[in-house]
């Protein structure tokens, strides 16, 4: 039996010329890398000669080097070539602000603006392949399927060097058929932060939650909209109001996050915006708001992001405890016991710090309100709040003295509500004292279990039980 | 005998063509999803110089991320890779390093550098997982948390680490790897530019054998001594630069290495966490979450990028690359049972059709073909089936196309990220992808068809990969708090 092949002869030649096509192909693949590499190399060191020649170092061009003699030189340079040259400096802008002026001014001389804007409308000079081949990125101004990573660049060279006019192209380069163009022209309008600009991306805010089409992501749009000044807050209300959730809550972030960078530049403005947004009406801007104060004097600390992780309470993970509050007269204490009573958990607990944060004063009146209020869970968040303040030793130390009578009630209260984790805190600490009669007192409203989970804690109620081994329920205790 | 001969002949013809069929499937694939890949990593190349990491670096919007270390006995390598991840370039970030019971000084080694005191942290499992003995923490280190729990296996350790994780993502970290500085970021960038939910994110591992480590992070870049190391390193450009990218692009990622994974903390713990029915557990997620997600039409992404890179120490010996490519086949295998009825269903789309059959035709099965080939094709020419000249060409061919690949993955490297900056480099580089078919590739092959027979017969040992970490324990070692905390002042 023979392989059953239509011809030996054929497959033979083909496999041979298959072979002969891969090899050739694998040796000229490495030949390009080893090509490539060469040509880098060589590149590179031509381009660092002529940065240095033309004065196109960003210390040079801090300094004033850039001479209208080197301007004149380097406007003899084809545009793309200028690009690959200045590509470098433009993105040393982002952390040397002083750079993106001297930048802006030379690219401007260079004509480079005006490309850059035209090139975002879709206006592009058409190249030849042998032009092509001698600038850099040719295939880009070649192919006019690769035009949008041109476009995208141009929409980015533009933010970096601050260029404030082009925020009307920027704007409608929003609408650009491709989303890197979208991507670039969000950042560099972020990068602006002219106000003008601030409805176009609202806009598209709106769009990225309900226009599944929309090229750009919510958080994209988020983050650059959080880049616009606090005093522009206010053209996102009316994205607070929106019917869809989501658009409210990413509303409510961006002016948290603009807070936040208003804090840290100028605290004066923030008073000022903020004392109006704690009581909005808007309940997520209340939230946010309060927030925000919260990271009053001490918005550049760095998260403890330990305290999310062993911190087993909702509230406390959710809100990441960044701080503490330090200003509280930006909050009235008497409008605090109105927001107690509000039906977000989260506006109660900024509240409830805002007390704490008013001093004695503020604690006592929270005192008050922990004890003349009738919810029940507003009573154990104050209590954890307290506890988070660390408060509770400080309320127990006033009972071991005898002292404080709102603070004894209080704790009276506390022992009495039978919150387990901060029952056992206190029992550990009140052994042998007059509050263990009032547990006694009220034993029998607590399960077995709580009673057997501080028999844990409580040595005397240990040495209570020692005495009688029977003695599992709570009356006999309570007798 | 000679009556069973005409049907020894007619196997021995029929195994042929399968041979060739696999050889035309497998390589036919392969080299389309290098095209892709060319054309994706050079179009990503080009998109870095409008990327948004800076925007992503410096707002606090920027959702933050737990880097979940598993690690057992890793006592020489532990701290570098602690020290790399708490310098992760990223606002807000922590580290959950969990000590899956080691039996060596790990544990010890890690109290001992970061300063670590026993913490009592609100434990409330989510998952199940063995018992945790202890925590450990460092006033010093705010955002590390060192968990020390009984012994469970590398899915149970992450398990646990899900459980402590209080952000909207994790990145699993292996304890071996060393994160590169802006990783972080470039794992997040996908899934926050995209306007589609992206529940996975990968990032690619090199090898860091032959390098200088420092402070927990790579500093001077070089190829390897060894041969075995150096065609891994070939072997990993391949897979990562161009097998993966490619997948991703064709939207049938079913393999992210969970060396350097993203995952959304949401999405993970709603099918339950790693799985320890395989021993890649990361395989094995990937694929549950594709699974889940087409089953409940959800409409979510895969996400996978060449540049976030974290750097990993790869087998020096011939035991410990064994037993790490007899693991990745039994755990291929455990996969592909597990998931089969994935296989062949218009549901569950590009992985349903193309890339489980794929990776079930030509990397679990292709294996025992073409270890069969190494046999059958010699006695078909022994017994006259195959002319000399054909048997010469197929080899030569086989060879060669190879080499035409490795060589190409070599080429996409130097075409986009160069990392390693000597031309001496480049040329090894070359050399060794046209050498990687000749000995090095049957040797692989060997040990995954050992890692198919145990998989035929049940086995589910974790084969252990020993590591000298002798790449990372150069230099000065101090890693100060403020370091620790990343990107704080930028």
């Amino acid at each position: 039996m023979v392989l059953p092949v239509p011809n030996l002869s054929f497959l033979t030649s083909f496999a041979s010329s298959i072979l002969a096509t891969v090899s050739g192909g694998t040796v000229a693949l490495a030949a390009l890398a080893m090509l490539r590499r060469w040509h880098h190399d060589r590149f590179d060191r031509r381009v660092k000669a002529l940065c240095t020649y033309f004065g196109l170092t960003p210390a040079a061009l801090l300094q004033g080097k850039c001479s209208p003699q080197s301007l004149a030189n380097l406007r003899a340079l084809p545009l793309p070539t200028l690009e690959f040259l200045l590509e470098p400096l433009l993105f040393k802008c982002a952390s040397a602000p002083p750079l993106a002026g001297v930048l802006q001014e030379i690219c401007l001389e260079l004509g480079l603006i005006d490309v850059w804007q035209r090139r975002i409308l879709g206006q592009f000079t058409p190249v030849t392949l042998r032009e092509a081949r001698s600038i850099p990125d040719g295939s880009l101004h070649f192919f006019g399927r690769l035009h949008f990573l041109l476009r995208a660049r141009s929409a980015r060279s533009l933010g970096l060097v601050r260029h404030q006019a082009s925020w009307p192209i920027l704007a409608r380069a929003l609408d650009d058929p491709h989303s890197d163009v979208q991507r670039a022209a969000l950042r560099a309008l972020a990068a602006l932060s002219e106000p003008r600009s601030l409805p176009a991306l609202v806009i598209q805010m709106d769009r990225a939650v309900t226009d599944r089409r929309c090229g750009l992501s919510l958080h994209s749009l988020k983050t650059a909209l959080a880049r616009f000044p606090l005093s522009q807050a206010t053209q996102l209300f009316p994205a607070m109001r929106h019917p869809n959730r989501r658009v409210r809550a990413a509303a409510a972030e961006i002016l948290h996050e603009m807070a936040k960078r208003a804090l840290v530049q100028n605290k004066s403005v923030f008073d000022r915006e903020m004392a109006v947004l704690v009581f909005n009406a808007d309940l997520r801007v209340r939230t946010i708001a309060l927030h925000v104060a919260e990271l009053l004097d001490s918005a550049n600390r760095k998260p403890a992001v330990h305290l999310d992780l062993v911190d087993a309470r909702g509230p406390v993970r959710s809100v990441a405890p960044e701080t503490s509050p330090q200003r509280p007269e930006a909050f009235p204490l008497a409008e605090l016991p109105r927001l107690l009573a509000d039906p977000e958990r989260a506006v109660r607990q900024a509240a409830l710090r805002a007390f704490l944060a008013h001093g004695r004063e503020g604690r006592s009146k929270l005192y008050e309100q922990f004890l003349k209020t009738e919810d029940k869970a507003l009573r154990v968040q104050i209590i954890e709040e307290l506890d988070r303040a660390g408060l509770l030793p400080n309320l127990l130390q006033h009972v071991d003295d005898n002292s404080g009578a709102l603070e004894r009630r209080v704790v009276e209260e506390i022992v009495i509500m039978g919150a387990t984790r901060y029952l056992q805190a206190a029992l550990t600490k009140i052994y042998g004292h007059q509050l263990l009669q009032v547990l006694f007192a009220k034993l029998e409203d607590h399960s077995p279990q709580k009673i057997d989970a501080w028999l844990g804690v409580c040595d005397a109620l240990k040495a209570f039980r020692r005495t009688d081994p029977t003695n599992h329920g709570h009356a006999p205790l309570a007798a | 005998m000679d009556m069973w001969r005409p049907y020894f002949d007619l196997a021995l013809v029929f195994f042929n063509l399968v041979i060739l069929s696999y050889f035309v499937l497998g390589n036919g694939v392969y080299t389309a999803l290098m095209v892709i890949s060319v054309r994706a990593v050079w179009f990503h190349s080009r998109r870095q110089a409008y990327q948004g990491l800076t925007d992503l670096r410096e707002s606090s919007l920027t959702p933050a991320v737990t880097i979940i270390v598993p690690a057992w006995n890793e006592e020489r390598i532990i701290v570098e890779t602690v020290r790399s991840a708490l310098g992760a370039d990223y606002p807000q970030h922590a580290v959950i390093v969990v000590d899956d019971g080691s039996t060596d000084s790990t544990l010890k080694r890690l109290l001992t550098a970061f300063m670590l005191a026993p913490t009592s942290p609100g434990y409330h499992p989510l998952l199940p997982t063995s018992p945790v003995r202890n925590f450990y923490f460092s006033p010093r280190f705010p955002n590390l948390l060192v968990v020390h729990k009984q012994r469970g296996g590398k899915p149970d350790a992450l398990n646990t680490g899900i459980n402590l994780c209080r952000s909207p993502y994790f990145c699993c970290l292996d304890a071996d790897c060393i994160l590169e500085r802006d990783s972080l970021l470039r794992l997040m960038e996908p899934i926050l530019s995209s306007p589609r939910e992206i529940i996975v994110s990968g990032g690619v591992v090199r090898i860091i054998n032959g390098s200088t480590g420092s402070n927990g992070q790579v500093v001077k870049l070089g190829l390897p001594r060894t041969f075995i190391e150096r065609f891994q390193v070939v072997e990993y450009l391949r897979s990562f630069l161009t097998g993966r990218n490619g997948w991703s692009l064709v939207g049938g990622t079913v393999i992210v290495s969970g060396a350097l994974a993203l995952f959304q903390h949401k999405a993970v713990v709603e099918v339950g966490g790693f799985s320890a029915d395989t021993v890649t557990e990361d395989m094995d997620l990937v694929i549950t979450l594709r699974e889940r997600a087409a089953r409940d039409n959800i409409g979510v992404g895969f996400s996978f990028t060449s540049d976030p890179v974290c750097w990993t120490e790869c087998p020096s010996t011939y035991t410990m690359l064994s037993r790490q490519r007899r693991r990745w086949q039994l755990g291929l295998c455990q996969c592909l049972r597990k998931h089969r009825g994935m296989l062949l269903r218009p549901r569950y789309g590009v992985v349903g059709m193309l890339s489980l059959p794929f990776h079930l035709y030509i990397e679990g099965l292709g294996t025992l073909v073409e270890f069969l080939g190494y046999l059958l094709v010699p006695l078909s020419f022994l017994g006259g089936f195959i002319s000399p000249a054909l048997l010469t060409l197929f080899i030569l061919l086989g060879l060669a196309y190879g080499g035409f690949l490795s060589v190409g993955a070599v080429l996409l490297e130097e075409m986009t990220y160069r990392r390693y900056p000597r031309s001496k480099d480049l040329l090894v580089l070359l050399a060794y992808a046209m050498l990687e078919n000749v000995g090095y590739r049957q040797l692989i092959l060997f040990f995954r068809v050992q890692g198919i027979l145990k998989f035929l017969v049940g086995s589910h040992r974790w084969e252990k990969v020993m590591h000298d970490g002798q790449s990372l324990t150069s230099g000065p070692a101090e890693l100060t708090p403020a370091a620790a905390h990343g990107s704080a002042g930028k």
